[in-house]
């Protein structure tokens, strides 16, 4: 027992040892002790900062949200402002002591409109891209504006809703033995008037848009400059310092990823013509611009850009593209292109040989859903021949609004409005004017979400096309808010 | 001291061993004390204030968006029991100038001071 004892106390020795053991398993333990309770205690305090970091999140997002509010009340006319306020970075006052950083600026035929608020040391960043709910006149089926004959339908022609015209009304007609086939000319009220007048339409945004290219393409200062003919490569825009690309000749757009994983935008200008083919891919808000023709060939996929051209569009193949497409030469669509909601088709028309020109035509089966205009400027026209036309061919489709201060063929569909100076229909040997044959136009399936470019009406009902919050890294997240495709 | 070194390098040295049973009860006396440890830290690490934050945030953003997607533009207050607590979601809507002003505030049962706060700017259409 004794040699067990002992035994014992040789295997355990600090246990056996009364030389302050007992102090050092004390502070060991306390230490321990402090540690666990500091590490849970840190772990609290982190976990409480990062959710009132994220309720501060919350907040400072509703806050950027309320600056682009306060900016569309501006916008709409209200405080001593209104549609042609323009800033950048201006500080408003939100409410209390909040402050927001608007900046207001033109896209196209939109306004692209962007809040920054700092809330609690974060900072929020929210995008929008605003267009106009459809006035009152756009929200019938047709309104002529241009003549005042009456409006002869004839075949299968259909129309769905409120039609205004001028005082002779709308009438049945025959056209080589063939008279009108439906139940009814108009499925609406037929709305007379002894002045017809187009809607109300200021082109300023995009008057101010081609005025801008044309003044980059004379001086393209802040442009990264190249002296020859370029294929759009990753790596060239990649090395873009500015994101600004200024090309004395012609762009090629290849047909490959060319900005779609890039995070920014990027704009670029050439004197020549451009062509954007196969599956090319660009990243969203970008800007095009050519002094010649633009050509967009094969299964181009491509959102919210802005393509300008002065000589020309031509679109072609199987191309899927959210954009806006504005030239003074003629616009062309062909195949199967389709133009998502909100594109915009804008031809202003040019002067050549006392002759104002300008063209904009759907063809086979292509689809716009947003709005196609014609609207040459018509303090050029006083003395000039007349050749502007919008063409919209038996299986084209429009989704939106058609405004052409000048004749519009129609054989196609509309689902929304046509606003036209007059129907143009020519069947061999004659040509009708204010006559319409086998086409539809159902204002009816036009959704109610629908947002028009701006400028239709002096004291616009702003709405917001396309929402996005901007991260500082510059990628932004995009939502389409109302999306017309689904 | 010597003599303590050399009792220590016998232990370390000695070829004596654990039995399984030893091993296997120190184990368990082990896991018995870890466990419950592990329950009670995991408990109070998201303790009853952080819970309560997230509940309130949740139920603020909640309001916030359904009283912008249905447009219900007009003051209220309601109750939400949720895990045996009383919550009180309060809407205020003032007329600024044209513009709506909302604020959402969420409080716990009777308590003054609001636990989660919202607040942002909409046009009246």
């Amino acid at each position: 027992m004794k040699y067990g004892i002992k035994q014992r106390i040789a295997f355990w020795p600090f246990f056996a040892d009364s030389k302050g053991s007992a102090l050092i398993l004390v502070l060991v333990i306390v230490t321990v002790v402090t540690i666990m309770c500091s590490i849970v205690l840190a772990g609290i305090t982190l976990q409480q900062k990062v959710i009132l970091k994220t309720i501060h999140e919350r907040q400072a997002l509703y806050l950027a949200e309320a600056g682009i509010q306060k900016a569309m009340w501006y916008l709409s006319g209200d405080g001593g402002k209104g549609l042609r306020w323009r800033t950048e970075d201006e500080t408003i006052e939100l409410f209390d002591d909040h402050l927001a950083s608007i900046t207001v600026q033109e896209w196209g035929g939109y306004l692209i409109v962007q809040s920054k608020v700092n809330y609690k040391k974060i900072s929020k960043c929210v995008r929008v891209l605003l267009g106009e709910y459809p006035p009152e006149p756009f929200k019938q089926a047709v309104v002529i504006g241009g003549v005042n004959y009456p409006l002869v339908v004839t075949g299968k022609n259909r129309i769905m809703g409120d039609v205004t015209v001028g005082a002779k009304g709308v009438e049945k007609g025959t056209i080589q033995g063939r008279g009108f086939e439906g139940k009814t000319p108009v499925e609406g009220k037929i709305i007379r008037t002894q002045d017809p007048k187009m809607p109300y339409f200021d082109p300023v945004l995009f008057s101010t848009m081609i005025q801008k290219y044309r003044n980059t393409m004379r001086n393209p200062s802040g442009y990264q400059i190249v002296d020859s003919d370029v294929s759009l490569t990753k790596e060239l825009l990649d090395s873009l310092q500015c994101k600004k690309l200024y090309v004395c000749g012609n762009v090629v757009i290849p047909d490959e990823d060319v900005g779609g994983a890039s995070p920014s935008a990027f704009t670029i200008i050439c004197t020549g013509d451009m062509i954007i083919e196969g599956n090319a891919l660009l990243g969203p808000f970008t800007e095009l611009a050519a002094g010649g023709q633009l050509f967009v060939k094969g299964n181009v996929r491509i959102k919210n850009c802005i393509f300008f051209a002065e000589k020309g569009i031509e679109l072609t193949g199987n191309c899927v593209i959210a954009g806006q497409f504005i030239s003074s030469g003629n616009i062309v669509l062909q195949d199967s292109v389709r133009l998502d909601y909100p594109s915009v088709v804008y031809c202003c028309g040019s002067v050549k040989d006392n002759t104002i020109r300008g063209l904009v035509s759907l063809q086979d089966r292509s689809t716009v859903r947003g709005a196609v205009i014609l609207c040459p400027d018509t303090e050029k026209l006083s003395d000039k021949r007349d050749e502007t036309q919008m063409k919209i061919d038996q299986n084209a489709k429009l989704v939106g609004v058609l405004y052409s201060t000048h004749s519009t063929e129609l054989h196609g569909t509309v689902f929304g409005n046509v606003s036209t100076g007059a129907f143009y229909l020519y069947v061999s040997p004659t040509t009708y004017v204010n006559w319409l044959q086998d086409s539809m136009i159902d204002r009816l399936k036009l959704p109610k979400s629908f947002l028009m470019p701006l400028h239709f009406s002096k004291n616009p009902n702003l709405g917001i096309l396309v929402w996005e919050e901007v991260i500082d890294h510059g990628l932004p997240q995009i939502s389409l808010k109302r999306d017309m495709n689904q | 001291m010597k003599f303590g070194y050399v009792h220590c390098l016998r232990a370390l040295v000695s070829e004596k061993g654990y039995t399984l049973v030893e091993t296997m009860v120190a184990n368990a006396i082990l896991l018995g004390v870890l466990i419950p440890a592990v329950v009670f830290f995991g408990k109070i690490t998201i303790n009853q204030h952080s819970q309560d934050l997230i509940v309130a945030s949740n139920l603020a953003t909640q309001e916030m968006e359904k009283t912008i997607g249905f447009q219900i533009y007009e003051n209220g207050t309601h109750m939400v029991k949720l895990n045996n607590k009383v919550w009180h979601v309060e809407r205020e809507v003032s007329h600024d100038m044209g513009l709506l002003a909302i604020r959402i505030r969420v409080f716990k049962q009777q308590m003054p001071k609001p636990l989660a706060e919202l607040r942002t700017l909409r046009i009246f259409q």
